[in-house]
C-alpha cells in the first residue's frame, strides 16, 4: 500500500540555510517524508539569522518550527568552503543554501554533487545595485510594496506579522526544487530564488498601476470594500458579503428583511460607502451574539465569516480538531491531506 | 517552451487542468504555467458570474484600464492579465452532458487538476474525484476550499480576511498600541496558491513512482495558520493562554524597527537596528558622532528608544526615501523605501533581475505584470503567452483531443466550438 504520510520517503536533501526561507523550504521536504540532513551555521548556531537578536522564546519557537525531523550534522562548514561535506554531498538530490554565489559555485564543481539539484536563495539576489543591501521582514514588505498597501490611511504604513514574507520564498524554492527533480525539460541543476521577487508577488499592484490607483496613495482599504469587522458579546467578527445572496443571508440572518429593501445597501459599493450606516443597524444584533454564535449563524446561510480568533484560540476550532490540525512534536503539520493521510513529518534524528 | 532553439521549460508536458476561480487557485496554476506546464484554464461560466457579481467592487478598484470593464470584463481585467498568463482556455458548460464528456475526456489526458470551490461544485456536477478517478486513476486532483473538505466547516465560504482571521492571523496585524488593522494585500489567497502547488508537487512525486493517483485537500485556513507556524510552536512553557498580539513595526528581534517618514506626501522610509552599533552609525550618519554618541546611549532602554524614534522621524523628513535608504545602508544600515506602484515599477534591483514582464494582451494593452521569483541557470522564458480570451483555445484543444483519440482507436465523441 501507498504511503501518503511520507511521499517524498526516498529523497536525501541538505539543508546549509542559516536564514528562515531556506530553513522553511527544507522543512516542507521534512515533512513530506525526505530525509533532511541540517548543518547549522558558524558556532552551531540553530536559530536563523533573522531571529538571533530576539528574544530566547521566539529562537525557540521558530527553531523548533523550521528544524523538527532535520537529522542535524555537526560538520563545521565556513562561510567560504564546502570542504567537509562531501559525504553527505554524495547521498543529497537536493541542496538548499542561501550562502552566496562563490559557495554556490562550489557546491556546482564539486564531484560529490553532480546528482543534486541546488536551490541558494538570496534576499536581493547576487548582484545589481542593492544585491548586497541588508534586509529583514520589515524592509522586504517595504521594498516590495506590501506595506504600503496597508495601516490606517492616517497614520504610517504597517508590515505583516511573524515570518510569512519568509515562507512564501521558502515555498517558492521547494516548489523550484521540485520542478527540478519531476521536471521533463532540458535538466537545470540550479535555480536561485529571491526574497524581494517573491514578496513582490504578493499583491496586486502591478495591474492597479495601469489604471488609476497608481494615483491613490493613502494605503489600500479601498480595496477591503467588502469586509466588516462586527463586535460580537465576546469579540469581533469579519464578514464579506460580496454576493448578492449573501448580502441577504446577512439581512435575513439579522432578522432586518427591511434593508433589502433599501437599494443603497445591494450593491458592494453601497454597503462600503454606508458602512457606518450598516453597522449602526446591524451592530445590535451582533452585540447579543457570541462571535462563535454569529459566525456559525452567518456561515449556514453562507455569508463568509470568521471570529477574529487569535493564533491559540484557533486551535480549539472544531474544523482544526476534526481534521487533526493540531501542533504536534513537530509544530503544525503541512496544511492538507493526501488520499486522506496527514503527513506525518520527519524523523527526529537529534 | 518547445522552442528547439533553446532550453525547454522544466514543467514541459505536465498537463494541468485549472478550473479555479478568483485569487487563490489562479494564482498558484499560474506558478505551474510559468514553469512550463500546459495549464489549460477551464471556464465554467462560474468566473464570468462571480466577475459579473463582483462589477461594482471591481469598477471600484479600478482592476480595468481605463476603470472600463467593458462587455467582456473577464476578458479585460487586470486580474485576468496577470493571473492567467502562460495558460490557454477552454470554454465547456460542465452542466451539459456532451461537454461535461468532453472534460472527462480531457481528464484522461491530465496530470493534474486544481480547483477551489466550495465542497459541494464538483460533487454536484457528477466530477468528484472519485468520478475523475475512474477516467484517469493516475491523476493528481487538488481541492483548497476555504476550510478543507472534511470536517463540519466545510461547506462555509471562505475569502481572504475571514481566512486570515480563522487562522488566527489577523489578530496579529495591527499597530503596536493595539489597534487592528484588516489586512487589504489578500495573502491568505497567495498563501493558500502556494500551499496548493506545494501539495501537488510532493503528490505529482509519489504518483510517479507508483501510479496511484491522488487527491490533495488542501485547507486555506490551516495553510494560512501554517505561515504563523511559529505562534503554534509547542515549547516547555507554551500555553494556550500566552498570546502575542501586534508588534505594529517593531520587529520582536530588533533592537529598534518600524517607518519614519521621507520627503514628500505620504513618503515613507522602514529602518531596521539590531544592535546599539547600529543606532550609533545612523546617528552618525544623521548627525554627527555626538549624535551617534547620544544616540547609542539612548538605545539601552525603551524611552531612550522612544525618544530616538521620534528624533529620526524629524530628520528623515529631510531626504528622499531611496535616496536615505541607499545612504544608511552604504553604512551598513538596514533600510528600505516604502515603495508604491510606480516606485515598484522603477525599481532598479527589480529591473535589474528582470522581474517584470511587458504583455501585450489584445484588448487590454501592452502594460508591465510581476514576474517569478526564481532564476534557473539555463532557461530563462517568462511569457510564452499573454493571458488568453475565454474559450480562446477551446477548438484546438478539443481537436488535438479528438486526434489524440483517433489515433489511440478509440471512439470520438466529436467536439466543437
Amino acid at each position: 500500500m501507498n504511503d501518503w504520510s511520507r511521499p517524498l520517503d526516498g529523497i536525501g536533501v541538505l539543508d546549509l540555510s542559516l536564514s528562515v526561507a531556506g530553513g522553511f523550504c527544507a522543512r516542507l521536504f521534512a515533512q513530506l517524508g525526505a530525509r533532511v540532513s541540517r548543518v547549522p551555521g558558524e558556532g552551531d548556531v540553530d536559530v536563523p539569522v533573522e531571529a538571533r537578536h530576539g528574544p530566547e522564546d521566539l529562537q525557540r519557537r521558530l527553531a523548533g518550527y523550521l528544524h523538527a525531523g532535520k537529522e542535524r550534522l555537526a560538520i563545521p562548514v565556513s562561510p567560504e568552503s564546502i570542504v567537509g561535506l562531501a559525504p553527505v554531498l554524495s547521498r543529497s538530490q537536493v541542496i538548499i543554501h542561501d550562502r552566496g554565489q562563490a559557495f554556490a559555485s562550489q557546491l556546482l564543481a564539486s564531484s560529490e554533487s553532480q546528482e543534486a539539484r541546488i536551490v541558494s536563495v538570496a534576499d536581493y539576489g547576487w548582484d545589481g545595485p542593492f544585491g548586497e543591501w541588508k534586509s529583514d521582514g520589515l524592509l522586504l514588505q517595504a521594498h516590495s510594496g506590501i506595506a504600503a498597501l496597508i495601516g490606517s490611511p492616517n497614520r504610517e504604513p504597517l508590515a505583516l506579522p511573524g515570518f510569512a514574507v519568509h515562507y512564501v520564498t521558502g515555498s517558492f524554492a521547494f516548489i523550484t526544487a521540485m520542478t527540478m527533480l519531476l521536471g521533463a525539460g532540458d535538466r537545470e541543476r540550479h535555480v536561485l530564488v529571491t526574497s524581494i521577487e517573491a514578496a513582490s508577488t504578493l499583491h496586486q499592484y502591478t495591474y492597479l498601476a495601469f489604471t488609476r490607483l497608481a494615483e491613490v496613495r493613502k494605503r489600500a482599504q479601498f480595496m477591503l470594500p467588502t469586509a466588516l469587522y462586527m463586535a460580537c458579546s465576546d469579540g469581533e467578527i469579519l464578514l464579506a458579503p460580496v454576493k448578492p445572496n449573501q448580502w441577504s443571508g446577512l439581512a435575513l440572518v439579522c432578522d432586518r428583511p427591511d434593508l433589502l429593501e433599501q437599494p443603497v445597501f445591494n450593491t458592494v459599493l453601497g454597503r462600503r460607502l454606508y458602512a457606518s450606516v450598516l453597522d449602526r443597524e446591524l451592530g445590535p444584533w451582533f452585540a447579543n451574539e457570541t462571535a462563535a454564535g454569529a459566525f456559525e449563524k452567518l456561515c449556514e446561510v453562507g455569508v463568509p465569516a470568521a471570529v477574529v480568533n487569535t493564533p491559540r484560540q484557533a486551535l480549539d476550532d472544531p474544523q482544526f480538531a476534526h481534521r487533526g490540525f493540531q501542533p504536534g512534536a513537530e509544530g503544525l503539520p503541512l496544511p492538507f491531506l493526501l488520499n486522506g493521510t496527514r503527513p506525518a513529518g520527519g524523523r527526529s534524528h537529534d | 517552451m518547445t522552442d528547439t532553439n533553446g532550453p525547454r521549460a522544466p514543467l514541459t508536458g505536465l498537463r494541468v487542468l485549472d478550473l479555479t476561480i478568483a485569487l487563490a487557485g489562479p494564482y498558484g496554476t499560474r506558478i505551474l504555467g510559468d514553469l512550463g506546464a500546459e495549464v489549460i484554464k477551464v471556464d465554467t461560466r462560474v468566473e464570468r458570474q462571480y466577475l459579473t457579481q463582483l462589477d461594482l467592487a471591481a469598477r471600484l478598484q479600478a482592476m480595468y484600464p481605463n476603470g472600463d470593464p467593458g462587455d467582456e470584463p473577464w476578458n479585460t481585467g487586470g486580474a485576468h492579465g496577470q493571473l492567467n498568463r502562460n495558460k490557454s482556455s477552454i470554454a465547456l458548460d460542465l452542466a451539459s452532458p456532451d461537454e461535461r464528456e468532453r472534460f472527462l475526456r480531457l481528464v484522461e489526458t491530465a496530470d493534474c487538476l486544481v480547483e477551489n470551490f466550495t465542497p459541494k461544485v464538483m460533487p454536484s456536477l457528477g466530477l468528484s474525484y472519485e468520478e475523475l478517478k475512474v477516467r484517469n486513476p493516475a491523476l493528481v486532483y487538488v481541492a483548497m476550499p476555504g476550510f478543507g473538505s472534511s470536517g463540519p466547516r466545510s461547506m462555509f465560504p471562505a475569502f481572504a480576511p475571514t481566512t486570515e482571521a480563522a487562522s488566527g492571523f489577523l489578530s496579529m496585524v495591527g499597530y503596536e498600541d493595539g489597534t487592528l488593522v484588516p489586512n487589504p494585500m489578500s495573502l491568505a489567497d497567495f498563501v493558500g496558491g502556494l500551499n496548493a502547488i506545494v501539495g501537488l508537487m510532493g503528490a505529482l512525486w509519489n504518483t510517479r513512482r507508483t501510479g496511484e493517483g491522488a487527491f490533495v485537500d488542501l485547507s486555506q485556513v490551516e495553510a494560512m495558520a501554517s505561515f504563523a507556524g511559529e505562534e503554534f510552536q509547542i515549547v516547555p512553557d507554551w500555553s494556550r493562554d500566552a498570546e502575542t498580539g501586534p508588534h505594529g513595526n517593531q520587529l520582536p528581534c530588533a533592537l529598534l524597527s518600524g517607518m519614519f517618514p521621507s520627503r514628500g506626501f505620504d513618503e515613507w522610509i522602514a529602518i531596521s537596528l539590531y544592535s546599539e552599533l547600529e543606532v550609533r552609525a545612523i546617528g552618525d550618519v544623521l548627525g554627527g558622532p555626538t549624535l551617534g554618541g547620544e544616540w547609542a546611549a539612548l538605545s539601552r532602554g525603551p524611552a531612550g528608544r522612544d525618544r530616538i524614534r521620534a528624533e529620526l522621524s524629524a530628520r528623515t523628513a529631510a531626504f528622499g526615501k531611496l535616496e536615505l535608504a541607499t545612504t544608511l545602508q552604504m553604512a551598513g544600515i538596514g533600510a528600505a523605501p516604502v515603495q508604491t506602484a510606480p516606485d515598484l515599477l522603477a525599481d532598479p534591483q527589480l529591473n535589474h533581475l528582470g522581474f517584470f514582464i511587458d504583455v501585450d494582451a489584445p484588448g487590454v494593452g501592452p502594460f508591465p505584470y510581476e514576474g517569478p521569483p526564481w532564476h534557473f541557470d539555463h532557461w530563462s522564458e517568462r511569457l510564452t503567452s499573454p493571458a488568453p480570451r475565454v474559450g480562446e483555445d477551446t477548438a484546438r484543444i478539443l481537436q488535438a483531443l479528438d486526434k489524440s483519440i483517433g489515433d489511440n482507436g478509440q471512439s470520438q465523441t466529436g467536439g466543437n466550438n
